[in-house]
């Protein structure tokens, strides 16, 4: 294991340097001295016996150079050496510095940003359970790029006549006003939902429920259901607000349910849903639909 | 080779080996004193030989070298290759007479 013990000596090299010099001259200090009294036990005098004897030696520092030299770790300490050297040279400079620094600083920036944006859309899974079997539909697509948004119509084939999804969403988004007594008027971002677009995240309403078909067919279509997010921000997280009024745009809407934390709708920050019904006269409504769809497991 | 071949005998400090190198060969030699270091160096570093501080007789401190098994390999292999050389130079130096 001869190189093992070569690397050990590099290692001790490298971070012990003080010793591994003041051994060094301790050993040729050692030597010259040996030589001295040869010398002087032949009958040469002090002075004349230490001339001789360092020149028979050769320049000391030179010796000391070529063993470093020899050690093998001249690469690694001369590139400490100019590291060193080029702080220093930093040092003097500092609007250079700076202007480095900070082009770097945005680099990378730039790129965590993005990474972090690419990580959380791309390769992290959404937060709902059997998220692989969630997919969006279109309707049309143009030039390749498809377009998300359905009409009722369409939406209304779908859900009767698809068969390999289990459940059928969508929403449409709207905005709401919500006054109420001691609070501010807000406008809050809400959207339209059909019954099983809950069903399709698999989101159960931690507090109550969320409306279901009867709701609408039974007419009873001032419901609405919040997130978990706008529950804690304009109640307090306070459960007794479940199946209380709450005035939105000017009707009387009775609070169903409170969604999970966790639930985060794909796109868009709607903080209520109330229910989407087709009714003759928004049946031919354009654009603006986003259906997503849960598979059936086969 | 010289440097390895004294060490064979007995562990010694560098001066030692200086010394010894010199009245042997009855000053054909004389080492270089100052290369002998990067010398031992060297040899330290591919594990031929190894070093230690001790206190020679005269009480003072001084570093010590050791033949290490690989290095008698490696002197025994130097040996062969000198007997080589020598036996060929002959053999030339020989016919051309």
């Amino acid at each position: 294991m001869a190189w093992l013990d070569g690397l050990r000596e590099r290692l001790v090299a490298l971070f012990r340097k003080g010793k591994v010099e003041r051994e060094l001259d301790e050993e040729l200090r050692f030597h010259v001295e040996q030589e001295i009294q040869q010398h002087v036990r032949a009958g040469v005098g002090e002075q004349e016996a230490r001339r001789l004897a360092l020149r028979d030696f050769g320049g000391i520092e030179r010796t000391k150079e070529a063993v470093r030299d020899e050690r093998g770790v001249r690469m690694i300490q001369d590139a400490l050496t100019d590291v060193r050297y080029a702080l220093r040279g930093i040092g003097r400079q500092p609007g250079f510095a700076t202007a480095a620094v900070l082009t770097l600083a945005l680099g990378i920036g730039a790129n965590t940003a993005i990474f972090s944006v690419v990580s959380s859309v791309l390769l992290r899974p959404l937060p709902y359970p059997d998220s692989e079997r969630i997919v969006r539909g279109w309707a049309n697509e143009v030039d390749g790029i498809q377009d998300f948004s359905f009409r009722v119509v369409e939406y209304q084939v779908l859900v009767d006549q698809a068969e390999s999804f289990e459940t059928v969403g969508a929403d449409f988004a709207i905005d709401l006003t919500i006054t109420g007594a001691g609070m501010e008027p807000e406008r809050v971002l809400a959207a339209m939902a059909t019954p099983g677009y809950f069903d399709v995240f698999g989101a159960a309403p931690t507090i109550g429920r969320t409306f279901t078909r009867e709701d609408i067919e039974t007419g009873n279509q001032l419901v609405a259901v919040v997130t978990h997010g706008f529950w804690t921000r304009r109640f307090g997280a306070d459960p007794g607000v479940v199946g209380q009024p709450v005035t939105f745009n000017g009707n009387p809407f009775t609070l169903l349910g409170v969604l999970p934390e966790r639930f985060e709708l794909v796109e868009g920050d709607a903080e209520v849903f109330i229910p989407y019904a087709v009714e003759p006269w928004n049946v031919g409504w354009g654009e603006g639909h986003e259906c997503l769809d849960s598979q059936k497991g086969n | 080779m010289l440097v390895l071949k004294t060490l064979a005998l007995e562990p010694m400090h560098g001066w030692g080996v200086s010394e010894r190198i010199r009245q042997i060969s009855q000053d054909v030699f004389q080492v270089n004193q100052g290369s002998l270091y990067p010398a031992l160096q060297r040899l330290k570093r591919k594990g031929w030989i190894r070093s230690r501080w001790r206190v020679t007789e005269s009480n003072r401190r001084a570093r010590y070298y050791t033949l290490t098994a690989a290095g008698r390999r490696q002197l025994d292999a130097e040996r062969c290759e000198w007997e080589r050389s020598v036996s060929a130079v002959n053999r030339i130096l020989q016919t051309a007479q």
